[in-house]
């Protein structure tokens, strides 16, 4: 069972970044946004830490069957970086259990999504503030069996508060870059302590 | 204030305002919560077969101390708003956090998480609402006491919310409202009462002996709204000298009365002492895969996708599970005479720890019997997406007849209204839990709808069978009181009548389980 934690800096969120138009216009309007220390959950088979940049790849806080083995990383993290930022990647099971954790210690959802891998489709469902879900989305379709990556890059842009919010869905063809064996309902999230 | 949050029935925006205030005079603004679109975002119930809305909180106030609560009391008493008490708020599949009705506030409890005591020598704990099962389990890690916890699945959950529900666990000491010895509780007025022993001064045997002389009370704070309890004693399982969980997999449906049969004596003669379960299959693989990698159409899912399956992770159609507990020589005494029983039923294949190890299923079964928390069983809830689910849970007699007839009448209507059955048996002492858990994708409205349908339409079969629910959803408290109907509803009649003389004003928990304050059954 792997259990490691560390708090990413997002400086590395710069670093990477994909050449999809709709990525660009979000990279444009990210440029007066802070970015603060960053705690990734991951499940197991979502983002493989060997195919990350090196800054990030032994960082990740990786979830399996019983995430109750991560709630003191959580809450040591919603206590020691009030300013900081909390993404997650996971079944659905894990959000909401680990949303309502974060709740407790007053870290709210910035974002969410959901991403159903079907037998020849892929469905990206993103609810965030209405001037950025449309794009989100876009751009998590442009990344194609990067998505993970492309969130893990992108979090200072994508936090926006929960206020205003819009879902939007999104819907690709499975094509030969996306995982076969990966199916089922996965999410993505954000939950920061910003107020609004 | 309000930002267009419901406010409790009968209660102006002034008055709701004016109190809220005066909380926060008692508490500080840091803990009451009136932010809907964020901190009460999480006393809301993510999985409601109807819209949230109908159990959303007008705000939630977080008291660290006994004299806070009172205090708190009198300002609900004095504008006649109505609480609802949380200890942690876990209790998902019954409504997790949310009130009753739209309006309520939340007192919740989960900053009052002292470990007040951990009494090695006669093996109890003394609590606060909100300690939590990890919390109990790291505290006598950490100081080395020989002593086991029991914890409910999933173990985020705390001891004195999960006892007073009539929760259960997994070890010998898994009926957890047996293992309650003695309790705080402030009644609607503020006064303090100590319940058993504790009643006495300076009593030495508050967690030791449960009922004193009189009336033993405490169930009458347990599944009520009769007071807040704010302290509980619960008797803790010396750590025995060996363990061994072990499984035995049936590969028919119809094991289940075999099993249930056989099991009874081993249970009732304590040859098997802990809380067994007997498991379906989709339970157990649903720790470690989902339905559509196995099945991607409409509607329950097909046997032969369920053969294959269950073949693919070495399941059975129903899984037992139980352990034994001791020195060595007792416990292969002990498995010696469930191996004979068990292996009369044809194909019945046992399982070990040196086997089956690894296994998400076996291992966080494995932990539960031993009293090691975790949050496994959560993983039922990726099931389908959208893991919504509400838990249909009638008490069966360890009789094989009954237990099957249950199983064909909840699978028979779980199918016609397209949904898989999910579920297990939790073999107590002379009864059986058996939890159906309904499983909804929460995103869609029409897997709602019917899912609320099916819970209704089961709640009606089971009652003309002679079945009653131990436990339920906000949603079915009313309808499942109801079945307690035998002689004009006299049992809910005195439930009524005890919360007219303890709490006048009905601010505490109106409607839970069905026992309304006469001025809400007026409304």
């Amino acid at each position: 069972m792997v259990n490691r934690r560390l708090f990413l800096k997002s400086a590395l969120a710069a670093n990477v970044a994909l050449s999809a138009s709709p990525l660009m216009a979000l990279q444009l309007s990210s440029g007066s946004i802070v970015k603060s220390s960053l705690l990734v959950f991951s499940d197991q088979t979502l983002l493989d830490k060997n195919k990350l940049p090196g800054k990030i790849s032994s960082d990740l806080v990786v979830t399996d069957y019983d995430v109750g083995q991560h709630f003191g990383i959580l809450e040591q993290f919603c206590q020691q970086q009030p300013s900081g930022q909390i993404l997650g990647l996971t079944r659905d099971s894990d959000f909401v259990v680990l949303r309502q954790l974060a709740a407790q210690n007053g870290f709210f959802p910035d974002y969410t999504a959901t991403h159903e891998f079907k037998e020849n489709e892929i469905l990206h469902t993103v609810t965030a503030h209405q001037q950025l879900a449309g794009t989100i989305a876009d751009s998590l379709i442009t990344a194609e069996n990067k998505w993970p990556e492309w969130l893990l890059q992108n979090t200072h842009i994508i936090a926006r508060g929960h206020e205003n919010s819009a879902t939007v869905i999104r819907k690709t063809s499975r094509n030969n870059s996306y995982d076969q064996n990966q199916q089922g309902h996965f999410v993505s999230w954000l939950f920061s302590a910003n107020k609004g | 204030m309000t930002n267009n949050k419901p406010l409790p029935e009968g209660v102006s925006v002034e008055q709701f305002n004016a109190a809220i205030a005066e909380i926060e005079g008692i508490l500080g603004t840091d803990y009451v919560f009136t932010d809907d679109l964020r901190e009460l975002r999480s006393y809301r119930d993510p999985y409601s077969t109807l819209d949230d809305k109908f159990f959303a909180p007008s705000a939630a106030v977080a008291p660290k101390t006994v004299e806070q609560i009172q205090k708190i009391l009198k300002v609900v008493n004095q504008y006649r708003i109505p609480i609802w008490t949380i200890s942690t708020g876990k209790n998902y599949a019954y409504g997790g956090a949310a009130p009753r009705k739209p309006g309520y506030v939340v007192l919740d409890l989960k900053r009052m998480n002292r470990i007040i005591e951990v009494n090695e020598k006669h093996g109890y704990a003394i609590v606060e609402p909100g300690v939590s099962y990890y919390d109990l389990y790291n505290y006598i890690q950490k100081k080395g006491y020989k002593l086991w916890i029991d914890c409910a699945a999933p173990a985020w959950g705390g001891i004195v919310g999960n006892t007073s529900d009539h929760g259960a666990g997994y070890t010998p000491y898994g009926d957890h409202l047996l293992m309650q010895c003695g309790m705080q509780v402030i009644l609607a007025d503020g006064t303090v009462v100590e319940t058993g022993m504790g009643g006495m001064q300076n009593s030495k045997t508050g967690s030791l002996y449960k009922y004193g002389q009189g009336p033993w009370v405490d169930g009458l704070f347990t599944q009520s709204n009769f007071g807040v309890i704010t302290r509980m004693g619960i008797w803790l399982m010396p750590e025995p000298p060996g363990y061994t969980p072990f499984m035995v997999t049936l590969p028919n449906e119809q094991d289940l009365e075999l099993i249930t049969d056989l099991a009874q004596p081993l249970k009732l003669n304590m040859i098997i002492p802990n809380a067994a379960t007997t498991v379906d299959l989709i339970w157990e693989a649903s720790m470690s895969v989902t339905k559509q990698q196995y099945y991607s159409g409409k509607g329950p899912m097909p046997d032969s996708a369920r053969k294959k399956m269950a073949a693919d992770l070495d399941l059975g159609m129903w899984n037992f599970y139980a352990a034994v507990y001791g020195p060595p020589p007792i416990m292969k005494n002990n498995l010696e005479v469930i191996q004979d029983t068990f292996s009369k039923i044809p194909g019945a294949k046992f399982h070990f720890d040196e086997t089956r190890k690894g296994d998400p299923g076996w291992d966080y079964r494995a932990e539960l019997m031993r009293g090691k928390p975790n949050m496994t069983e959560f993983s039922l809830l990726n099931w389908v997406g959208g893991g919504g689910h509400i838990n249909f849970s009638p008490i069966s007699p360890v009789d094989g007849k009954d237990a099957f007839r249950q199983y064909e009448m909840i699978r028979n209507r779980s199918h016609e209204y397209g949904f898989d059955y999910i579920g297990e048996f939790l073999v107590g002492w002379r009864d059986q839990h058996h939890i159906f858990m309904l499983m909804f994708d929460r995103m869609s409205e029409d897997e709602k709808k019917r899912a609320h349908e099916l819970f209704g339409v089961l709640i009606d079969d089971a009652a003309a069978e002679g079945y009653g629910e131990y436990r339920t959803h906000l949603s079915f408290m009313d309808k499942i009181a109801d079945t307690y109907g035998w002689n004009d509803q006299a049992l809910w009649n005195t439930h009524r009548a005890i919360k007219e003389e303890l709490d006048p004003n009905g601010i505490l928990s109106p409607g839970k389980m069905g026992i309304w304050p006469k001025r809400f059954e007026q409304t």
